[in-house]
């Protein structure tokens, strides 16, 4: 047996060792011509839902429908300014109203769609007819609440998106809106191809495989579970015409195959390497580059702030304090015993922060920097328990209250190694204040659906933060209405603070509305903030012009080019 | 008499199909987790989910549910896929072909390697050759697959750079001439037919060299060696043939663990085929489609059982349909 174990240890180092080149860094890229012309293979790791945007849910299908699709303005995340900017792309240029109740977009009907047809104010009007009907059921439906609509689920689409002439179209709000080009920002959808299907049946129409768009690329062929291919479109009188002949996501489900593929060159662009594997393709492979989209997806920890049980009993009625998470001196007091700068030393090395509150830093103006981190203080963390009453009575090691020790169980979804890492620093670091975790790992469909309903104590998950800052569906006290309050967490102030959110639009009292409310996150830690997770995209040194963004991997793809290898 | 056996096999193999697909329709619905989870957003909360349970009748008791996918399988309707918003009957025809042809290819060599290296150890008990193929066997037996797989990608393709790693064409597939085409196929699919054919032919080689050295101390083959007949000739007309037999058994099970094998094969190669197809299924709750495999699956197990069965009776004098029933 033991001589067995010894070969599959032999064959898997064999394995896991890469072949060691010479390290170096590959040289500063100086400035080159684009030319036209060349293929790029993307490795993705699993197939994309839909090629709908009405229905597209999964982040890859979002990013492929965006190169097909094209929206009226063209939206990307300015790094410099810490916001969305938008530019011209199916629109030349639009008008803000003054008090964000309406935009003037004046389209460029130079345009045609991919099958020849001629682009027209009303396919405008019909795809946003399609986003709000309900019969449709398009998952982009929560985009348009801003609309204006009769009753509470129609939205009247002759008055809220209004065709003026074929080339001028006014969106009409009922209300200020936040951020008008954002909710105006959809993709736009070919009505003479949709206003033939009936709309129940959308849902499971061919189109959803087949899409015809106004994007910088053309849809060529979906193998499902192998690739999608796109081809430039230069068919049509486009600002974004690509470099790039064709774009194919290649569909490789295997982490290892994906990155063996990036580091033979069958593929060019991978993202979400693991921490050490970027490390490594960084040091030893120098036709390969890495690089970090930062400050969209965190981990943390969830605690439960009231008695589940208790709530569901008394049907959605009772609130009573969870009998561990309930007091915000209890939850200040774990977030001191836990040591997050270990977590990211040891598993991100150099790629990733310490989150303090929702907003990351990339938010320049809207992240409150004035508030510190909660360093690691074990002794400060049992003063606070011992204040709230936790202390160990029976002397078993084990801190309690009114007879009750201080157990929980830790749930993590199974499939993120760097959680099961934080739970296990996590375990240690609460057993050195006297409180005993148990971790279990949990297939992730049982996970989430237990999560939702509220039914854990307390677990590790990640959210990736919307980019228009919009957290009341988060942190809001309605807990029927908001079930995405994984937390139950409630607070008046934050409720107030969302409420005059949506009634002003002046920057200055935004930033201090943001800036109070991060303030109240991080005094009553209804979660305790990991770490934000850069995402680690390796690409071919090959392939320039690569753009890396918030937003997307495949930010201003059309400009990316190739250079042939020397 | 014949007839009326073979139907009740029939009849027997239908009821084992339809008792198998009711134990999985609830037996998926009881495990926690949701379809339309994904369709859960911060704005509109569970509308839209709500919605789309309505729309794939998700919203109903379990045992209507059950009753209308049965009804509907009679016209030949098994449902739309959640995830692939296309009939359950379409993603499952444009995966099957993959998985078959795994399997069949596999299992084509793997019962060649397996009899040509079970006789060889058989026919020479407690040789070197026979202790070298029993060692071998054995560990490459014990290895899980995805093991030899990535075994097989590290030399085949990372080191020596002969094989593509995954998928069944190049991406330039299309601009190939027909033979090319063929030929770019057989290069993809060299690695996966490999990974499935070594495992099993272990298996197979360690049969039939258990078979072929029962088979050569019984007394038939004593009083036949007595003749003078030549060992050659012995094990290759007498022996082997009687050895065989209970390999057709064995070649309806095998069926089952290639398709299971398959699920590893398909996942590491990045191949379409039926088994990667319900594992994402599952993940993803895609009833319908868990459902649509379930049964393609458990039909072709259950059919392989019945033709390697009915081909052993047919064989072997001494098995009649009485005893397999």
């Amino acid at each position: 047996m033991q001589k067995l174990i010894a070969l599959y240890a032999l064959i898997l180092s064999l394995i896991i060792l890469p072949s060691c080149k010479d390290a170096q860094n590959p040289s500063k890229e100086t400035a080159m011509e684009p030319q036209f012309g060349g293929n790029v293979t993307v490795g993705i790791s699993s197939d994309v839902d839909v090629l709908n945007p009405l229905f597209s849910q999964d982040i890859i299908s979002g990013t492929i429908n965006d190169l097909i699709f094209g929206a009226l303005n063209y939206s990307e995340f300015d790094l410099e300014k810490g916001e969305l900017v938008y530019l011209p792309n199916l629109a030349n240029s639009w008008e803000i109203s003054p008090d964000n109740r309406s935009v003037k977009y004046h389209l460029n009907i130079a345009l045609r769609w991919s099958d020849g047809y001629k682009f027209t104010a009303d396919d405008v009007q019909f795809s946003y007819y399609l986003y709000t009907h309900p019969e449709v059921g398009s998952v982009r439906q929560d985009m348009t609440s801003y609309f204006i609509s009769e009753g509470k689920t129609k939205v009247e689409i002759e008055k809220a998106v209004k065709v003026e002439n074929d080339s001028t179209v006014v969106f009409n709000f009922n209300q200020s809106a936040d951020d008008p080009l954002f909710v105006s920002g959809l993709p736009i959808l070919p009505k003479h191809i949709f206003e033939k299907i009936k709309l129940k049946d959308l849902f499971v129409n061919d189109v959803n495989q087949n899409p015809v768009g106004i994007g910088p690329f053309k849809f060529q062929k979906w193998d499902k579970q192998q690739q999608i291919i796109l081809v430039r479109n230069d068919s049509v009188n486009y600002i974004k015409i690509p470099y790039l002949e064709k774009l194919t996501f290649k569909i490789l489900p295997d982490y290892n195959n994906r990155i063996n593929q990036l580091k033979s060159g069958e593929i060019d662009l991978a993202q979400n390497l693991r921490p050490e594997d970027a490390q490594t393709i960084k040091k030893d492979f120098n036709k390969l580059n890495v690089e970090k989209i930062s400050g969209r997806d965190y981990d943390y920890i969830g605690w439960n702030c009231i008695d589940h049980e208790q709530f569901v009993n008394s049907g959605n009625k009772k609130i009573t304090p969870h009998k561990l998470f309930g007091d915000s001196k209890v939850r200040q007091a774990l977030t001191y015993a836990i040591n997050r700068k270990e977590m990211l030393e040891g598993f991100f090395g150099e790629f990733g922060n310490i989150a303090v509150t929702p907003i990351s830093s990339i938010f320049k103006t809207k992240a409150n920097t004035d508030l510190l981190p909660y360093e690691f203080n074990p002794n400060k963390a049992k003063q606070l328990l011992s204040e709230s009453g936790w202390k160990d009575s029976n002397d078993d090691k084990i801190i309690d209250k009114n007879g009750i020790p201080f157990k929980f169980k830790l749930m993590i979804p199974a499939g993120k190694p760097q959680r099961e890492y934080a739970a296990t620093i996590i375990k240690i670091n609460l057993l050195a204040v006297g409180i005993e975790v148990e971790i279990e790992v949990v297939e992730p469909s049982v996970f989430f659906e237990n999560m939702f309903t509220k039914k854990y104590d307390a677990w590790i998950a990640g959210w990736t933060i919307p980019l228009d800052l919009d957290f009341e569906g988060f942190w809001s006290s309605d807990l029927e209405k908001n079930f995405f309050n994984v937390t139950s967490y409630q607070n008046k102030e934050v409720d107030e603070i969302f409420a005059k959110l949506k009634l002003t639009n002046d920057i200055e009292a935004t930033r201090e509305l943001l800036f109070r409310f991060q303030e109240i996150l991080h005094r009553d830690q209804p979660t305790t903030f990991l770490y934000w997770v850069d995402n680690l995209v390796g690409y071919n040194v090959r392939l320039k012009n690569l753009q890396l963004n918030p937003l997307a991997f495949t930010n201003r793809a059309w400009e990316w080019f190739v250079v042939s290898e020397k | 008499m014949f007839l009326r056996r073979f139907l009740r096999r029939i009849f027997a193999s239908a009821v084992m199909l339809i008792a198998l697909i009711t134990i999985v329709f609830f037996l998926v619905r009881l495990v926690p987790g949701d379809p339309t989870h994904q369709y859960y957003s911060p704005k509109l909360g569970s509308e839209l989910a709500d919605r789309v349970k309505v729309q794939f009748g998700l919203d109903q008791p379990v045992h209507v549910q059950f009753l209308k996918w049965f009804g509907n399988l009679a016209a030949g309707d098994l449902g739309y896929s959640i995830s692939f918003r296309k009939p359950v009957i379409d993603v499952i025809l444009t995966a099957l072909p993959v998985t078959l042809t795994l399997a069949v290819l596999a299992l084509i060599f793997q019962m060649f390697l397996g009899i040509l290296f079970g006789t060889l150890a058989g026919a020479n008990p407690n040789s070197k050759l026979d202790n070298t193929i029993n060692i071998g066997s054995l560990v490459i037996y014990c290895a899980p697959s995805f093991l030899i797989g990535l075994f097989l990608i590290y030399f085949g393709s990372v080191k020596l750079g002969l094989f593509p790693t995954s998928h069944l064409h190049s991406t330039e597939y299309e601009d190939f001439s027909a033979v090319n085409q063929f030929l770019d196929f057989l290069h993809h699919i060299f690695l996966p037919v490999l990974t499935l054919t070594i495992t099993s032919a272990a298996f197979t080689t360690r049969f039939v060299r258990e078979s072929l050295s029962n088979v050569l101390s019984q007394p038939f083959i004593t009083a036949l060696r007595s003749t003078g007949m030549g060992e050659r000739k012995l094990v290759l007309s007498h022996a082997l043939p009687n050895s065989l037999l209970p390999l057709i058994t064995l070649l309806g099970i095998e069926i089952g663990s290639l398709l299971s094998g398959a699920l590893i094969t398909e996942t590491i190669f990045s191949l379409p085929g039926l088994g990667r197809l319900t594992v994402d299924a599952i993940f993803s709750r895609d009833y319908p489609l868990v459902i649509g495999c379930t049964l393609i699956s458990g039909f072709l197990v259950i059919t392989g059982n019945f033709i390697a069965d009915m081909l052993h009776a047919k064989l072997d004098a001494r098995v009649s349909f009485e005893t397999i029933g």
